[in-house]
């Protein structure tokens, strides 16, 4: 039985960087990877492919630009699915060569296989025809999730899918429910809205995205619904059905979403789709039908630990598959960390990584002063929309006293020249101290953007460094100083 | 003629008169701002840095050139650009430039005056429009006019053959090929976005290397792209002569080459446009690049005149000039303003778009700073994958013995944004751990910094502690 400093079971961002970590560290190291590919779902189903997806879906139908340069330069007026596919397959390829090579300089040893635990220090991974024991010192989990799917939903990877079929998909549906207003109903949404898809994203909460400042959540809800996009907010679905075409056919009022007319958007080459497809039903707790060609389920996401036997360790899950760390990211076994989606909020690839190195630190006794709870969080939706700090909702409930700076995109010349006249950011200012409390921007770069906020934040600085210093012009980092000025305007007259 | 009394009156609207404006009307004070005709917001609207933006925005997207790595090197997403497609955009977000801020003036309450203005004496201005002339006088005077290109007599500027940068934007068509006299930004942004449209340039510098501020290795990756795009080089080669002949323009080179070309763009150097102004009469000289000296305050010789922005000289970007528009109108008014940051970003919008931060390799050798670095490409990022930019770099250069970081330099898509994360951590005098300890969006092109402090940290060799990780 081989024996190693370290144990890492699955290859995601957590799990490659904890692995790397150590190498570094000079320890020994094994990597247990269950599929054929490394990378975990952010490369494989995730993120990955959706933000590669929407880099496509932006690109081939000038989202981004039409209208900026004239009629004439809409771009490529058919986009085939394997246009989509071919960009995302590019991306997704390269990224894993990328890992496999760090993986490798690094001295990181792979096996391939499942892994269970037999004892809680001894892993058995099994292949087809063999399997191996391995035995570590220390562990980390980071198995990460998958898309959550109840039994009551009738998936078929055709007409109702979840984020991981939809990327299967041949051909671009007509019309779409998608059941979930989070990060993933609501980036699919943009992108299929963008495409052309008619969608209704159904959303049991009041607004999308739950955690945003409430202010963006609403600028993102009207852009949404100017995409097309049709929400229903506050309801509940209480049942999805396939229904034959023919019961459609006599009950035409009712099919709210039935197919429409040929999109005047850009439309794709090898749409299957013709008057006897399949339909889905999703009917609502209020009483409604939805009816459309297809259906995402993007409810909620579960972890993957079932397989790995944890009890033999002496863990137990939560009910959703997932494992609860401390401040270190130890599970109840000292020696077995946990990092990623699998230890549950806030389950972004970023942070995950930073958790699988911090996990590691931590088990091989290197000190760190990392500030991981001042994590940026990006949404890939159109647009893009990012914050790092507190909402303003939070700050309300906390009784901090503070004042927003706002700046519009269409206030700066670099807002104007790439024709985004919709975005915004916000700073939030404390009243007296100055300090800023919190960054949230929407449009384009605010991903990219938020990463300046977030330094002058965690390096202590306050509004003013944005009024004394100089930005590049023309820049959409200008916004930070216009809304600097926004912000101490209002302030003077408190 | 009884002059208006104003407390503050400006010459010229561009972003250092707008923000002294704006300042000074806040504090409650009496603001004249002296404009030519139609040309609000001075050269930086009307005929720099924003139609040359505007330009070369265009040009990424109707050339599909930002895709090419993703779709191939054909893709193209319009055929036979011409310079009115070029310039479609570019009338558009001028004419919205100036609606915004003609609007925020008035809105201000800042008393707009049309004409060309010349000093009567230190305290008064004669503004004339055609016939009409009005006389301002000014408690203070601020002179904001900004620069124009030089223009010297050896050269035969011919509209539509020999041109400058202003005469760029009025040409008709798209010439075939050009000679771009001159490597500094304006020569390598007109030259990066021309070939980008397939037009054939040659660029001439009598230096070296182009872009001579600008840090070693990211100037030679722009040389290297630049060849790339099929621009043709001509460094260390000044030019003897220029004239224009039946179907074009040739230069002689002082090495006896011949260069030609349908059109030939002179672009070096520009000079402040004082000379209509009478300083004189205001008890001023300019000195002969037509630009007034100040001090600390962004006074004059004569205390109650000021200049600010490109007039004044370095760095001449559209940024720096309006803090010191109104650091200039501070001091005038008592305001307590803190000095701007010296730590100013450079941004070129060549493609691709370069910026820096900070020192660079060159300047820290020079002074004996030990420094080490930390790069990062883009291809090693998930998002410079997605955007299709393999070519793009970060670097850091931070200090040896207290990893402060010292200078930052990108070259690639969003270079001038993402400057100001560096900036934002040189400011605070932190070192380069930073990075490695803050969690960034994933995927972006913002995590290049993570990269390449650890690419850093890692060359070092420093003992194992935090910074130790990939």
């Amino acid at each position: 039985m081989r024996h190693f400093d370290l144990a890492v079971i699955g290859s995601g961002p957590a799990g490659q960087k904890a692995a790397i970590q150590a190498t570094k560290l000079g320890k020994t190291v094994v990597l247990v990877e269950r599929g054929n590919v490394l990378g975990g779902a952010a490369i494989n189903t995730g993120t990955i492919p959706s933000k590669a997806l929407r880099e496509a879906v932006m690109h081939l139908t000038g989202a981004a630009k039409r209208g900026l340069f004239g009629e004439s330069s809409r771009m490529k007026q058919k986009i085939t699915v394997a246009d989509l596919i071919y960009v995302s397959q590019q991306v997704i390829h390269h990224e894993l060569s990328l890992i496999r090579d760090q993986l490798d300089r690094n001295g990181v040893e792979i096996v391939w296989g499942a892994a269970r635990f037999e004892q809680e220090n001894v892993l058995y991974v099994d292949r087809a025809d063999d399997f191996e024991a391995l035995s570590a010192n220390y562990f980390v989990i980071a198995t990460g999730t998958r898309p959550a799917t109840p039994e009551s939903v009738p998936f078929d990877d055709k007409t109702v899918f979840t984020s991981d079929g939809l990327l299967k998909l041949d051909h671009r549906p007509k019309t779409m429910i998608i059941v979930g207003g989070g990060v993933i109903g609501c980036e699919y949404a943009c992108m299929m809205a963008t495409l052309g898809v008619k969608v209704t994203l159904v959303e049991g909460r009041q607004e999308v995205l739950g955690f945003l400042d409430h202010e963006i959540a609403e600028a993102f809800q009207y852009q949404m619904r100017r995409m097309g996009i049709t929400l229903r907010l506050g309801e509940k679905v209480s049942k999805i059905e396939h229904i034959a075409p023919e019961q459609v056919m006599g009950n035409s009022g009712a099919a709210t979403l039935a197919p429409a007319p040929p999109a005047a958007t850009p439309t794709i080459s090898n749409v299957t789709t013709n008057g006897s497809a399949p339909l889905v039903q999703a009917t609502l707790g209020s009483g409604k039908n939805l009816r459309a060609q297809t259906l995402l389920y993007a409810v909620g996401r579960q972890g993957t630990t079932a397989a790995l036997k944890l009890d033999r360790a002496g863990l137990v899950a939560d009910d959703r598959e997932r494992l609860q760390v401390n401040e270190h990211y130890q599970t109840a076994v000292p020696h077995i960390y946990a990092a990623g989606d699998v230890i549950g909020f806030p389950a972004l690839a970023s942070t995950a990584m930073e958790q699988g190195r911090l996990a590691v630190c931590h088990a091989f006794g290197v000190v760190t002063r990392s500030i991981p709870e001042l994590f940026p969080y990006g949404v890939y939706a159109i647009p893009e929309i990012s914050m790092v700090g507190k909402t303003e909702e939070q700050l309300t409930a906390a009784g901090i006293p503070y004042e927003a700076g706002v700046a519009q995109y269409k206030e700066l010349a670099r807002g104007q020249l790439l024709g985004d006249d919709t975005g915004l950011l916000k700073l939030l200012i404390h009243q007296e101290t100055h300090q800023i409390l919190g960054v949230h921007a929407i449009g384009t770069g605010a991903t990219e953007l938020i990463h300046i906020g977030q330094a002058v934040m965690a390096l202590g600085g306050s509004v003013d460094y944005f009024i004394n210093n100089v930005f590049n012009f023309p820049t959409l980092a200008e916004a930070y100083k216009v809304a600097a000025h926004n912000g101490l305007n209002k302030l003077r007259h408190v | 003629m009884t002059p208006k009394e104003y407390d503050l009156v400006i010459i010229g609207s561009g972003p250092a008169g707008q923000k002294a404006a704006l300042c000074a009307v806040h504090l409650g004070k009496r603001v004249a701002l002296i404009e030519r005709d139609g040309s609000i917001g001075g050269v930086c609207i009307h005929t720099g840095t924003v139609p040359s933006k505007a330009m070369r925005e265009a040009v990424l997207h109707l050339t599909g050139l930002r895709e090419r790595s993703l779709y191939g090197d054909s893709y193209a997403v319009k055929e036979n650009i011409t310079m009115a497609d070029l310039l479609y955009r570019c009338h558009h977000v001028v004419k919205n430039e100036v609606d915004v801020i003609r609007g925020q003036m008035t809105r201000a309450g800042v008393k707009m005056v049309w004409g060309e203005a010349t000093f009567l004496d230190p305290h008064t201005v004669r503004v004339t429009r055609n016939q009409d002339t009005i006389d301002l006088r000014g408690e203070f005077m601020l002179v904001a006019v900004g620069t124009e290109p030089t223009r010297p007599s050896t050269v035969p500027f011919t509209p539509g053959r020999v041109i400058d940068s202003t005469g760029l934007l009025e040409l008709r068509e798209l010439p075939r090929s050009i000679i771009i006299v001159g490597g500094g930004v304006i020569g390598a942004e007109y030259a990066c976005t021309l070939a980008a449209v397939g037009v054939d340039v040659t660029l001439v510098e009598s230096r070296p290397r182009l872009l001579e501020f600008v840090d070693d290795e990211i100037a030679e990756s722009l040389q290297f792209r630049m060849r790339d795009m099929n621009v043709r080089l001509r460094l260390g080669e000044s030019v003897a002569g220029i004239c224009v002949v039946d179907r074009g323009v040739e230069a002689a080179l002082a090495s006896n080459k011949r260069l030609s070309a349908e059109t030939l763009l002179y672009a070096i150097g520009r000079q402040g446009a004082t000379a209509k102004l009478n300083l004189p009469a205001a008890g001023l000289e300019a000195d002969g690049r037509g630009r007034l000296k100040v001090n600390d305050c962004f006074q004059t010789d004569v205390p109650h005149v000021y200049a600010a922005g490109d007039v004044i000289g370095f760095p001449a970007l559209a940024a720096t000039s309006m803090e010191q528009g109104r650091l200039a109108a501070s001091h005038m008014f008592h305001l307590i303003a803190e000095p701007v940051s010296p730590l100013f970003p450079f941004g070129i919008y060549t493609i691709p778009e370069i910026s820096m931060v900070g020192q660079t390799e060159q300047a820290l050798t020079a002074a004996g700073v030990p420094y080490a670095v930390g790069m990062a490409r883009y291809r090693e990022t998930a998002r410079g994958q997605l955007v299709a930019d393999p070519y793009g770099m970060l670097k850091l250069l931070f200090h040896a013995d207290s990893r402060r970081l010292l200078g930052v330099h990108v070259i690639g898509t969003g270079a001038t944004e993402l400057i100001h994360i560096g900036q934002a951590v040189m400011a605070a005098r932190m070192p380069i751990d930073y990075f490695v300890e803050s969690v960034f969006n994933y995927p972006t092109l913002a995590e290049c910094y993570k990269v390449a402090a650890m690419n850093g940290l890692d060359a070092m060799r420093l003992p194992i502690d935090i910074a130790k990780a990939a």
